[in-house]
């Protein structure tokens, strides 16, 4: 009880932590494209709640509801109404002549700029993820320091300490469905978990779609545990097991979850729900490069997501996460048949409500397979839509950290290294597995998103070898002093209402008017292969094709100002 | 697995996560400082103007831009080919001195020889040459004023940009498979034939061009081909029909060295892109080409004793 109420307070730290760091340094962390449109979206989510708390009747006629919600649509609201109550909170006023009305004059405790209070509820889910994995990996790995070793793998990633920052979905969403799969795992045993699993997994969809995967995922691990129980160690089983309350919970409580915290579904469900799968179906096409070629089209190289993981994860981390996955599975595979060991015992059942019997074998190698490699193997369908960058395939990670912890302790376990000599070693290991990672984001920072591993090269490997160097417009809070040195600058990939934030905030040099090229006295550009015509526009308007000044990582220009 | 096994296992991470850490030592730092820059710069203006400066590492270009001033002329960022040039001078990062972007650009033209290489820091400028070069005697693009332009709606007005019935001729510097290339882009209505006569063209030993498509986006939204055709004191001496699945397409027709009436006619097929809101609605797909009379081997000729 006291080694779970420690390892509780260590979570609990290291969750603290993470949040304090993402909170800290991301105020260096320029806006990114999609969280202009996501600010934009949580101002007007927050205002229609505080309307709802006002005058219910009117915030629920569907006419005004949509006026509200209607902005950013085809994500769920979930995230954008938090960021919107965080800004109602803590946000400073709008800088002078920004107001967008009479009640937008910051937060009640006005402590913090409006986009930092606005990414703070995705930070303190990047907290609760880091504070899930040591639990979860000191319960799989053995010890502490796998617990470590597991919260380390995930949030010293370079991409995911970027995203984790974020006004986004992608690290929330991978935190949720660790939280659904833990869940699962508990709900295998225990009536209440089995209840809350469907919530839980509600709130995970209203995150963001990825978690739609999820329950298939989970359903399809219940049958091959069922299948393994009956037919591979003769256990008796029963109907009722086939669909158990996790599973009904998932089925019912779920999407009803989702559509309670989600009130642009409210009318028109059906019109609207075809809408939100269209849009994702039919995602619109990015650009990528990948080993020096543009790619818009699908399919992509099935390598893609692979070769991408590889080249921004430290491959130590993904060493031990196959290490982890293969233990795993042989573990499975190889633990004996309960006639092996004895007579079967025939009156241990399972039941609807606790479906998993005690002495069953949990498959766990293999939830953590499906769960770590589905969304690598999904994005590398050639069907696929090109979605993007890593942050699409970043809810495999905590599988593959957890998978990490599970190498962890079976090496330490069976490695014959004695007590004492492990008293020191893994601390020093567990430093050394984590450094490059960790050096990676230090150093990356506050360009994670174009932060790549060591073995790659970082940036100039990545760039010599034809790997993209981002693609969200926000690398610019370094040119802030020398924008203010011109009138009018044409913005590319800088979105507009990312624009408006740091227009909102002060940061953008109130004198400096956003216009287009051909009216503009200087321009960015933020490099991406396909967006070449853009800087061949500045050369031509300025007829040079020098830039004023660069923002670099590590030698590598990411983004321009002519 | 046996315990001995195991630590081997052990052994193993430690020893990957140790060369990490050696690569990211490597990896996480500014290599090339500003004095290596400022040596380059001094480099590249010290040198002849006919002997460009071309990019191994593609991301070190705008860099170098900054460093030397010569390097930021548009002539000299967007160069058609590597055919003029008895020297080059490629820019690579630790020691890089070649690419297969260079590569393409020498096009049919040998490889050069590498000469010298100079290290600034870990900037690496490897010198290359070759025993004879192409000396331009004339350029579409650069020599616009001798231009005379006309299209199916009569003569096109301008003398640097030529507004026809049908849209205009502009020069400019478009992107063409990833690639800043000058040209004169044809930005005219479906189906119309615009003529680019040179009078007088300066002739050497062959006509060289390319034509191309810019930006990738209006190349993705058509494919739309056009016809070339190139006619020499009005007798054609080479037609073809090209697209934007050729990128920057060589053109080429040998010519007997003295003066003639140059006259290159274009007919794009379509003009407009695909969009959502059907064909038209959206950007342009301008064709773009470029030409230049050539003496070839005249350098070399020249320089042989």
């Amino acid at each position: 009880m006291i080694g779970r109420l420690r390892h509780l307070l260590i979570a609990v730290l290291l969750g603290a932590v993470t949040v304090a760091a993402l909170a800290s340094a991301h105020r260096q962390v320029g806006y990114a494209r999609d969280e202009g449109i996501y600010f934009e979206a949580s101002r007007r989510y927050a205002a229609w709640l505080v309307l709802l708390r006002d005058d219910s009747g009117k915030a629920n006629k569907q006419k005004v509801r949509d006026r509200y919600l209607s902005v950013n649509h085809e994500h769920p609201a979930l995230m954008k109404m938090l960021a919107g109550v965080s800004a109602r909170t803590l946000a400073q006023p709008p800088a002078t002549g920004t107001r967008t009305g009479k009640d937008d004059t910051g937060g009640t405790f006005p402590t913090m700029p409006e986009g930092a209070a606005m990414r703070l509820p995705a930070q303190l889910l990047a907290g609760l993820g880091v504070a899930l994995l040591y639990m979860a990996g000191v319960a799989m790995g053995g010890s502490a320091w796998a617990g470590l070793l597991a919260a380390g793998w995930f949030i010293l990633t370079p991409r995911v300490f970027f995203h984790a920052g974020l006004h986004a979905f992608d690290v929330p969403v991978a935190v949720a469905m660790l939280w659904v799969v833990l869940a699962y795992r508990r709900a295998q045993t225990s009536v209440w978990w089995g209840v809350a699993l469907g919530p839980l997994l509600g709130i995970a969809i209203a995150v963001k779609h990825n978690a739609l995967f999820v329950p298939i995922l989970l359903a399809a691990h219940w049958v091959c545990t069922l299948a393994w129980a009956r037919w591979r160690d003769r256990r008796p089983t029963t109907w009722r097991q086939l669909i158990p309350l996790p599973m009904v919970s998932m089925a019912t409580l779920g999407p009803l979850t989702a559509f309670a915290v989600w009130p642009w579904l409210w009318s028109d469900p059906v019109d609207r729900l075809r809408e939100y799968f269209d849009f994702h179906r039919q995602h619109n096409w990015y650009n990528m490069e990948f080993l020096g070629h543009n790619y818009n089209q699908p399919p992509m190289p099935m390598s893609y997501s692979a070769v991408l993981t590889w080249a921004t994860v430290p491959t130590v981390l993904l060493l031990l996460a196959t290490l982890g996955l293969v233990v795993m599975v042989v573990r499975d595979l190889r633990r004996p048949p309960p006639s092996a060991t004895g007579p079967v015992p025939q009156n241990v059942e399972g039941s609807w409500s606790r479906p998993m019997a005690p002495g069953w074998a949990r498959l766990d190698g293999l939830l953590l397979l499906m769960l770590g490699l589905f969304p690598l193997v999904l994005i590398a369908l050639p069907t696929t839509p090109i979605f993007g960058g890593t942050k699409h395939w970043l809810t495999a990670y905590p599988f593959l950290a957890l998978a990490s912890a599970v190498a962890w302790g079976w090496m330490w376990k069976h490695s014959g290294v004695g007590r004492l000599r492990q008293r020191w070693l893994m601390p020093v290991t567990l430093a050394l597995v984590l450094g490059p990672g960790a050096l990676s984001t230090v150093r990356g920072h506050p360009y994670g998103l174009s932060q790549y591993a060591p073995l790659v090269g970082g940036p100039r490997g990545a760039a010599r070898l034809g790997l993209g160097r981002g693609f969200w417009g926000h690398a610019v809070l370094g040119l802030m002093p020398s924008l203010a040195e011109h009138k009018r600058v044409s913005l590319h990939d800088l979105h507009t209402l990312a624009h408006k934030q740091y227009m909102r905030e002060g940061t953008w040099p109130a004198q400096t008017e956003a216009a287009g090229v051909a009216r503009s006295d200087a321009g960015l550009l933020f490099y991406e292969k396909h967006m070449a015509t853009n800087e061949y526009e500045l050369w031509e308007r300025q007829r040079a094709a020098s830039p004023e000044e660069l923002v670099t990582l590590h030698d590598v220009p990411l983004t321009a100002l002519y | 697995m046996t315990s001995g096994r195991l630590r081997w296992v052990l052994v193993a991470v430690i020893a990957v996560a140790l060369v990490e850490w050696v690569a990211a030592a490597r990896a996480y730092t500014n290599s090339v400082g500003a004095d290596d820059w400022t040596a380059f710069g001094q480099r590249v203006d010290s040198l002849p103007p006919d002997e460009p400066v071309v990019f191994a590492d593609d991301w070190l270009a705008p860099r170098a831009r900054m460093a030397s001033s010569p390097l930021a002329r548009l002539e000299a960022a967007a160069l058609p080919d590597l055919r003029e040039p008895t020297r080059i001078h490629v820019l690579g990062w630790r020691g890089r001195a070649w690419s297969d972007a260079l590569q393409a650009d020498l096009e049919d033209r040998p490889a050069p020889h590498p000469e010298s290489t100079l290290e600034f820091g870990d900037l690496t400028l490897t010198t290359y040459a070759w025993p004879d070069a192409a000396v331009p005697t004339a350029s579409m693009v650069d020599d616009l004023m001798a231009l005379s332009v006309e299209s199916d709606g009569g003569r096109c007005r301008g003398k640097r940009t030529f507004k026809c019935a049908e849209g205009r001729v502009v020069p400019r510097v478009v992107e063409v498979d990833y690639r800043a290339r000058r040209c004169l882009e044809i930005d005219v209505s479906d189906g119309a034939t615009v003529r680019v006569l040179y009078r007088d063209m300066p002739l050497g030993t062959v006509l060289r061009g390319h034509v191309g498509w810019g930006d990738f986006n209006h190349r993705l939204r058509s494919d739309a081909p056009a016809n070339i055709e190139l006619s020499i004191d009005g007798h054609v001496h080479a037609r073809w029909l090209a697209s934007d699945t050729q990128g920057w397409r060589p053109l080429a027709v040998a010519t007997t060295p003295g003066t003639a009436n140059v006259e290159v006619a274009i007919t794009p097929a379509l003009q407009r892109t695909w969009s959502r809101d059907g064909y038209g609605a959206r950007a342009p797909h301008p064709v773009c080409f470029e030409l230049r009379a050539l003496q070839d081997g005249a350098r070399g000729e020249a320089q042989s004793p």
